[in-house]
């Protein structure tokens, strides 16, 4: 007689943490999960060199140029893998909102303004006399720009269902879950 | 029609999870209807979109009234859903998006979006207390000449159920569930006056009607 196969019982309503959340957007896509990562920390830094820079002291110089400027440099080149990886798919261009798309088109205005306000410490623009071109008449505009893009895209983002508020409400559900679960529970009992 | 009170039966809690979708799209691609029809209103994350739109219409004091024709679209997809979890089985955040579709339905149902076929069943079920508008007093009509106990007291209950005690070849299953009943010498009884489960309703959004079935049910129990 064969034996009888066990069947995990799959919980319901489902538990769900941040371990949970990390894996699945691991498992569906890790440009994805690396994209949001760096946004993150290009956020907070970009808030704490903003917000907080006189008060920094000589913290604020390994900030900008580690934390915020070189992981913004990476992020230049994880946001062309990322826009490319999203648009070139029917499902993600189905579930997309203008929201989005217009997100987008804040980031490609903060990565530009952003790669022109580094330029000018950037030894290898020299390199590139063509960019250098480009991009000195914006240097004196360019911190600017990214700064008050920064805090329309904050707004705009909160007021549209964008991505900020996508994070937020993602936290908010996340760190209440287990609430919810327990009032279920008493019902069922 | 009240188009403008569809999905005002969201809570905090699934007006937050609309807002928390990744927007992945991984419910897109495994889902058998839209895989099927290409429509993009029976995709999960496509419905999620515009069902955000309608929510963030009514939280922005500047937003809009919804229109009658994209709801009429959103309903249609949601009643073109199998119910099948395979979106929430795919989903990141584990989301209950089961759960979100039918209390979507259950708003649909509510605000007069529902398709025409179900209000004939609500009707149906008011009139006769099952789905086929088949006369009540006709429910049991399949146990005649059988040796089916309608008893006060009995330690198992067979829930005969609409299909198998009006659809003629199915009501051999009910039949031989009785012999099997018999046979294994249980005490069993079918209840006097027994209705609809209600199923039907709760996987078309008429929770309310279905609520009544039910409490039939149990004071019939």
């Amino acid at each position: 007689m064969p034996q009888a196969k066990e069947v995990p019982e799959k919980k319901y309503p489902p538990d769900v943490d941040y371990s949970t959340v990390l894996k699945g957007m691991n498992r569906v896509s890790l440009l994805d999960t690396t994209f949001h990562t760096m946004m993150g920390i290009l956020l907070i830094t970009g808030l704490v060199i903003d917000l907080l820079g006189p008060w920094l002291g000589g913290w604020l110089h390994p900030i900008r140029e580690y934390a915020h400027g070189y992981i913004g440099a990476l992020f230049v080149l994880v946001f062309a893998a990322y826009i490319g990886s999203v648009l070139g798919k029917r499902k993600t261009r189905t579930v997309f909102t203008v929201t989005n798309y217009v997100d987008l088109v804040f980031y490609i205005i903060l990565i530009v303004t952003g790669v022109t306000t580094a330029s000018i410490n950037s030894p290898w623009i020299e390199w590139f006399p063509g960019i250098a071109n480009v991009l000195s008449p914006l240097v004196v505009y360019a911190p600017a720009i990214h700064v008050v893009i920064t805090y329309i895209w904050i707004a705009f983002s909160i007021i549209f269902p964008g991505g900020l508020l996508h994070g937020l409400a993602s936290t908010y559900l996340i760190a209440h879950l287990k609430k919810k679960t327990k009032i279920v529970k008493t019902r069922e009992e | 029609m009240q188009v403008e009170k569809f999905l005002d039966n969201f809570g905090r809690s699934e007006t937050v999870w609309m807002y928390a979708c990744s927007r992945c799209g991984e419910c897109v691609d495994v889902c058998p209807v839209y895989n099927e029809t290409a429509d993009k209103y029976t995709a999960p994350g496509f419905k999620i979109k515009k069902m955000r739109g309608l929510i963030t219409n009514k939280l922005l004091p500047f937003g809009g009234k919804p229109s009658v024709d994209g709801a009429k679209k959103i309903a249609k997809g949601l009643y073109e859903c199998t119910l099948c979890g395979r979106c929430w089985s795919v989903c990141p955040y584990n989301y209950d998006l089961v759960g979100l579709w039918e209390k979507c339905r259950e708003s649909a149902f509510e605000t007069g979006l529902a398709l025409e076929p179900l209000q004939q069943m609500v009707d149906a079920l008011n009139a006769e207390k099952n789905i086929f508008k088949r006369p009540h007093a006709r429910r049991t009509e399949w146990a005649k000449g059988l040796d089916i106990p309608i008893k006060e007291e009995a330690d198992t209950i067979f829930f005969v159920g609409c299909l198998l005690s009006y659809r003629g070849p199915l009501k051999n299953a009910a039949k031989a569930t009785a012999a099997i009943l018999n046979a294994a010498g249980e005490n069993w009884t079918i209840l006097k006056d027994e209705v609809c489960c209600g199923a039907p309703l709760k996987f078309s959004g008429g929770i309310r009607y279905q609520e009544q079935l039910m409490e039939t049910n149990i004071r019939a129990i």
